[in-house]
């Protein structure tokens, strides 16, 4: 390792460590699980550095899935109980106090208006699948509903998803 | 063309994929046909861009003191010699090191131009790289860097800007913006030998306060940057 490898290497974590926790505990709900999915996150994202792709996206997207990989594997592995969809949609429609400056959070809050602005079904559908890996079939049996009815709240949830936040970009 | 998933049948199943929700024989078909197929392939790359947006609605939330430590206790104890994602798992090679300091370089230029920190961050890094070699051509300057100021704990009161001119004189700018007390907190920078240089005072009032200083000399040299406050707080930056 080279010299100032260790610094670069901290200034990351640091930057990243309030949303990397954040939505670790968002997934898992248990502090002690989320401490170590975050870490976990942040170690398999130096292991994995020569993955990122810049074309691909920003580095925070980059890392936010990996820790969303990371808490869903934990989560199988322990069977914690993830919050119900009802509270999970709450959590995630809450303007939560940000650090950064005020086009951070505005480009936050397009994306959660245009969550809000789904229909209860459809938005459970897509942050059930984005938040906690489940498939349309595991919806299909949380909500009881027939799996094409999964699929179909998906499918259309992700795609005025889609379309809100085009309007939005202008 | 595969005839079971064609484009329509796996356009159908790209949401669940691009959210992660699909598993087994279903992904390892849909994905043998968008690795086929452009069109398929760039709907899958835009509805992945939404997928991914979802995720930065997550509530922020500190970890307990000492975090950032452990997670580099950990990737100290990695063994050296294995690979990263293109081969198997392990710690980084030379390559991966230096993707991660771009990584890490990405975030400090980013931190440096808060009011364009989005747009930053989402620019390829292609880009970000013109638009820094533009401003440093306008400013006559070497680079810019930014370091995070913390309390003794660890958590983020501000941000430290290093300016190093190439033919014009180099600055250092602080800028507080949740100081734990206001009052007038002297500003010392110590160099990599441990030697201390005094260079002024910082006015925080209601836990904000900013103040520039010309710095002779290469930026380098600095170790670190330390305001002591009233009731001896101290925050710290490690340059």
């Amino acid at each position: 390792m080279g010299a100032g490898d260790p610094e670069a290497a901290a200034a990351f974590v640091r930057r990243y460590q309030a949303r990397v926790y954040g939505l670790a505990l968002t997934v898992v709900g248990v502090p002690a699980t989320a401490e170590e999915v975050a870490q976990e996150a942040f170690l398999r994202a130096w292991r994995f550095a020569d993955g990122y792709d810049p074309r691909k996206g920003a580095v925070v997207t980059w890392l936010l899935t990996i820790t969303r990989n990371a808490a869903i594997d934990a989560m199988r592995m322990r069977r914690d109980q993830p919050y119900e969809p009802e509270v999970l949609l709450a959590m995630l429609s809450t303007r939560s106090s940000v650090r950064g400056g005020p086009d951070r959070v505005a480009d936050r809050e397009v994306v959660r208006d245009a969550l809000r602005a789904l229909p209860r079904e459809q938005a459970v559908a897509v942050v059930m699948a984005r938040f906690y890996g489940l498939t349309a079939a595991e919806i299909a049996e949380r909500e009881r509903v027939p799996v094409g009815t999964a699929k179909t709240r998906i499918r259309l949830g992700l795609a005025r998803l889609r379309e809100l936040l085009e309007v939005a970009d202008g | 063309m595969d005839e079971v998933y064609g484009c329509e049948r796996a356009r159908e199943l790209l949401p669940e994929l691009a959210l992660g929700a699909v598993s087994g024989h279903e992904r390892a078909e849909v994905l043998r046909h968008v690795g086929e197929c452009a069109a398929c392939r760039a709907e899958l790359a835009e509805l992945s861009k939404v997928a991914d947006s979802m995720l930065l609605l997550a509530p922020e939330a500190e970890p307990l003191g000492g975090f950032e430590s452990r997670v580099m206790s950990r990737i100290a104890k990695v063994p050296q010699g294995s690979q990263g994602p293109q081969g198997s798992l392990g710690a980084p090679g030379p390559t991966t090191r230096r993707r991660l300091l771009t990584l890490a370089a990405s975030v400090l230029v980013a931190a440096s131009l808060s009011a364009g920190a989005v747009w930053w961050e989402t620019a390829p890094d292609r880009r970000l790289a013109e638009q820094t070699r533009q401003t440093m051509d306008v400013a006559g300057g070497r680079y810019l860097k930014a370091v995070t100021l913390t309390t003794d704990s660890g958590t983020e009161v501000g941000t430290i800007f290093l300016y190093q001119g190439n033919d014009r004189p180099s600055w250092l700018l602080v800028s507080v913006d949740a100081a734990p007390a206001d009052g007038s907190y002297d500003v010392v920078l110590t160099n990599r030998d441990g030697k201390p240089y005094p260079i002024g005072a910082c006015e925080i009032k209601d836990g904000t306060g900013t103040v520039a200083y010309q710095v002779k000399g290469s930026l380098e040299n600095i170790g670190s940057i330390r305001m002591t406050g009233p009731g001896d707080i101290w925050l710290v930056a490690r340059a």
